[in-house]
């Protein structure tokens, strides 16, 4: 029976080791060529003052492009104060990525364009 | 004791499936977000030109890598490129719609500035409509005073060249104009020959033959350009 216990204490700790080693390890990631192998916290923080930067130079027009670039800095933001980069990192690009369309968007209704 | 161990066993094995920040079905949604804004950019035929390369490739690829993080169950990743791959699209679509109105303009510009285009080469409107004629003698044509022999046609005077380059700048932006040219001469083969000279220069510069419609006569050695159907608003 103590053996029994002893196993089964050994199995659950490796398990959780495990589960954490899975959910943080830098696994080379060679197909994408944007989305890095690891992100550090100055990345995260690199890309949050990009998405800042150009969330700033858009200023709030009330578009859902621009709506959606709040939603994903703000979660950006969230995910640093986490302590997930990646996360962090992947929520500011996405922030960046929607501002830039919010621009193009902005652009092309003025001209009266669909 | 059994089943505990066995629900760690099959704990630890779909641990990896469950990690990350975004959940199965968010990333699902998204990529069929990708799919269809990719869907969408591809059934504007009339943009296909002026779609920019990179980002509508860009929009294609990521597209893929979503689709293949989503059967790889890497949501993270999937959501991603996912969200990135919509975007692209939707960047595509906007720079290939103002990428066209730029065209449009110029081309409407262009239209605006044919009145004085033409003008400025030596032709006449009739009245208010869109028939310009223009009549132009050997000195306009070759910068010669004199006749020449039939087989010693000089080369179009430097002006003349500039004149058909203007022409040929509004015929090719306007397909459906019509040129006739009457052409005369001493003797027909005269006349034949002045106009073949400008019509190969037209041709030159991209003007097709079968819209040049050709008549020679005798008379007084010059051609005389009439262009029908100019579209000048």
């Amino acid at each position: 029976m103590r053996q029994q216990k002893i196993s089964l204490i050994v199995l659950v700790l490796s398990t959780i080791l495990f589960g954490i080693g899975c959910g943080s390890a830098k696994v080379a990631d060679d197909s994408p060529d944007i989305f890095p192998s690891s992100v550090e916290k100055a990345d995260a923080d690199a890309a949050i003052a990009d998405a800042q930067t150009a969330y700033n130079a858009l200023g709030e027009d009330g578009s859902a492009e621009t709506g959606k670039a709040k939603e994903f800095l703000d979660k950006a933001k969230e995910y640093a104060n986490d302590k997930e980069p990646e996360a962090a990192w992947a929520a500011a690009i996405k922030a960046k990525s929607f501002c830039a369309l919010s621009k193009l968007a902005r652009e092309t209704r003025s001209a009266g364009l669909k | 004791m059994k089943k505990i161990l066995t629900a760690i066993v099959a704990l630890a094995f779909f641990a990896p499936a469950f990690a990350g920040v975004i959940k199965e079905s968010q990333a699902k949604r998204e990529v069929d977000d990708a799919i269809q804004a990719l869907a969408a950019m591809d059934a504007r035929q009339e943009l296909s030109t002026f779609l920019p390369q990179k980002e509508a490739y860009t929009a294609r690829t990521y597209c893929n890598k979503a689709r293949n993080f989503l059967s790889d169950s890497e949501y993270d990743k999937a959501s991603f490129y996912a969200v990135l791959s919509t975007n692209y699209s939707k960047i595509s679509l906007y720079k290939g719609l103002l990428a066209k109105a730029e065209k449009d303009k110029l081309e409407s510009a262009l239209a605006g500035a044919v009145v004085p285009r033409l003008k400025s080469v030596g032709f006449k409107r009739k009245g208010s409509t869109g028939t310009f004629t223009g009549t132009f003698d050997l000195k306009a044509i070759y910068a010669i005073k004199r006749r020449p022999q039939v087989d010693a046609i000089p080369a179009l005077g430097e002006d003349m060249v500039g004149r058909v380059g203007e022409l040929a700048g509004v015929l090719n932006a306007q397909k459906e104009v019509k040129v006739t040219f009457l052409a005369k001469g001493g003797s027909e083969d005269h006349a034949a020959k002045y106009a073949d000279s400008i019509k190969t220069a037209l041709i030159e510069k991209g003007i097709e033959a079968a819209r040049i419609e050709v008549q020679t006569k005798k008379g007084k050695d010059s051609v005389e350009i009439t262009l029908d159907n100019v579209h000048v608003k």
